[in-house]
């Protein structure tokens, strides 16, 4: 079928009667609804047909379509622009034709051709590595990260919290022990193990006459005059053990960081730590401030590493005591 | 342009600008950051954007950040010296390699054109659309990268020695 793409080789076989009757009647057929380029053919046809030799194309056909006699010197400029307006499919059909012919005469312009055809990029297989993160998701899968994560956050808090008050401390009543408690109208505190009670003042004995509180900020071996410090295995961290009498009832266990008390022993400490070892030490402390201890009395035994194993408060006729386990 | 349309359009042309900028600047992050960039824009704009538009958009800035990048980052000059760039070249064997050290050398505004006409197809029109050149300088563009791509085939001798295969 002739288009406007390759009606040159039709013209051409046209002229040079390689045509069937029927391929004749085509080109004829084309020609009259393409009025542009009949001018095209007739202009072949003015030109001198040369017999067929037998070769394919007619062996002095292509001397008709020159127009200087010293192609063996092929004009390469023109060239090149006839090389790249027929590869960017610009070239209109004389310029194509020239092209050709060109190209099939001179053999530099043959691999000037070549070499152009070379020039056209092919796209090889590249991949955007991000993709991805380009891609804008619904909201509701985007939250699913978030979501997860707070997941995964709120387990490890769970995990957490279970280590510190899975049977770290625990609190019973236990007999009522007198000989190794000091009595005092506040707070007394004792430490040390069985048979070997060292009696610890109130270093800092502070009253807030407001509320009544009798606080001790930490304890002081009269001995060493300093403040007795255990590590805590679960916190791992150094503490010491302060007792805070509400008076008369309510009676309070913290373990703080060491590392909060001063030299002179009197800061108080930071909020922060207590509150967060409060958190750690978990439900069991908060047990023992339930209870109403007037009267208090505090044993509290380290064992053989010098950790506290037994936090003990005498009240009247009662000991309640927090054990490590 | 709707979410799902911008999806589409990540997915069927990252790829080709990522390769467009990537051809362009030949460094993989600065070529990551502006495909990303460009799609940023695309999603900023995109209720101003039809879905028919949209890779020309993408290309658009993408070419315009192409631009910026390269005048941050001095370019090679356009045409080093004829011995430089043979040195450069003998290391070649092969047609591909030789054409893509070519296009490397070549200033950003004839490779853009370039890029765009064979790698994604688009006509002169949709190039100088993209570029914001005129048609004649689109053209002229071409012909000119075209030529000097084809002189340095010619210089390393590609299609010389095998001429007969090649025709």
């Amino acid at each position: 079928m002739i288009t406007t793409d390759n009606y040159e080789e039709y013209f051409l076989d046209y002229i040079e009667g390689r045509l069937d009757e029927n391929s004749r009647r085509e080109v004829m057929r084309f020609v009259t609804s393409h009025p542009e380029l009949r001018a095209e053919l007739e202009e072949f046809l003015d030109s001198p047909v040369i017999e067929d030799d037998g070769c394919g194309v007619p062996s002095g056909f292509l001397d008709t379509l020159r127009h200087t006699s010293d192609y063996d010197e092929p004009d390469v400029p023109y060239f090149d622009r006839l090389a790249v307006l027929n590869l960017e499919h610009l070239a209109t059909p004389g310029e194509q034709l020239e092209y050709s012919r060109m190209k099939y005469e001179s053999t530099e312009c043959s691999r000037i051709a070549a070499q152009y055809s070379a020039t056209v990029l092919t796209p090889d297989d590249v991949e955007y590595p991000d993709k991805r993160r380009l891609i804008v998701l619904p909201l509701w899968r985007r939250a699913i990260p978030y979501a997860a994560a707070a997941a995964v956050v709120g387990l490890m808090v769970l995990l957490t919290v279970g280590r510190f008050n899975n049977g770290t401390v625990d609190i019973m009543p236990v007999a009522m022990q007198d000989e190794h408690s000091v009595h005092s109208p506040s707070v007394s505190v004792a430490v040390g193990g069985a048979g070997e009670e060292t009696t610890v003042k109130p270093a800092d004995h502070q009253q807030k006459v407001n509320n009544h509180r009798h606080v001790i900020r930490h304890v002081v071996d009269d001995e060493t005059d300093e403040a007795v410090a255990v590590q805590d295995d679960k916190a791992d961290e150094q503490t010491i053990i302060q007792v805070v009498a509400d008076e008369p009832s309510i009676i309070q266990v913290e373990m703080l960081p060491f590392d909060d008390i001063d030299d002179d022993g009197t800061d108080e400490p930071q909020k922060k730590h207590r509150r967060k070892f409060w958190f750690a030490c978990g439900k069991a402390l908060k047990f023992v401030t339930r209870r109403i201890v007037p009267d208090v009395h505090v044993d509290i035994d380290h064992d053989i590493d010098g950790k506290v194993s037994r936090v003990a408060f005498c009240s009247q006729n009662k000991v309640y005591a927090v054990e490590r386990k | 342009m709707t979410t799902a349309e911008y999806n589409e359009c990540v997915t069927l042309y990252a790829d080709g600008v990522y390769r467009f900028v990537l051809k362009n600047l030949r460094d993989t992050d600065d070529s990551k950051d502006i495909v990303q960039e460009a799609f940023a824009r695309l999603w900023e704009r995109r209720k101003d954007v039809d879905g028919s538009k949209a890779k020309s958009y993408i290309f658009t800035a993408a070419y315009h950040l192409i631009v910026d990048k390269s005048r941050k980052i001095h370019e090679t000059p356009l045409m080093e010296s004829h011995d430089a760039f043979q040195t450069v070249f003998r290391q070649y064997s092969d047609t591909k390699e030789v054409l893509e050290a070519a296009v490397a050398k070549l200033p950003t505004d004839q490779r853009s054109v370039i890029m765009l006409r064979d790698y994604e197809g688009y006509s002169y029109d949709e190039i100088a659309e993209i570029t914001g050149m005129t048609l004649s300088q689109v053209k002229v563009y071409i012909f000119r990268g075209r030529t000097f791509l084809r002189r340095q085939l010619e210089n390393q001798g590609i299609y010389s020695a095998n001429m007969e295969d090649a025709v």
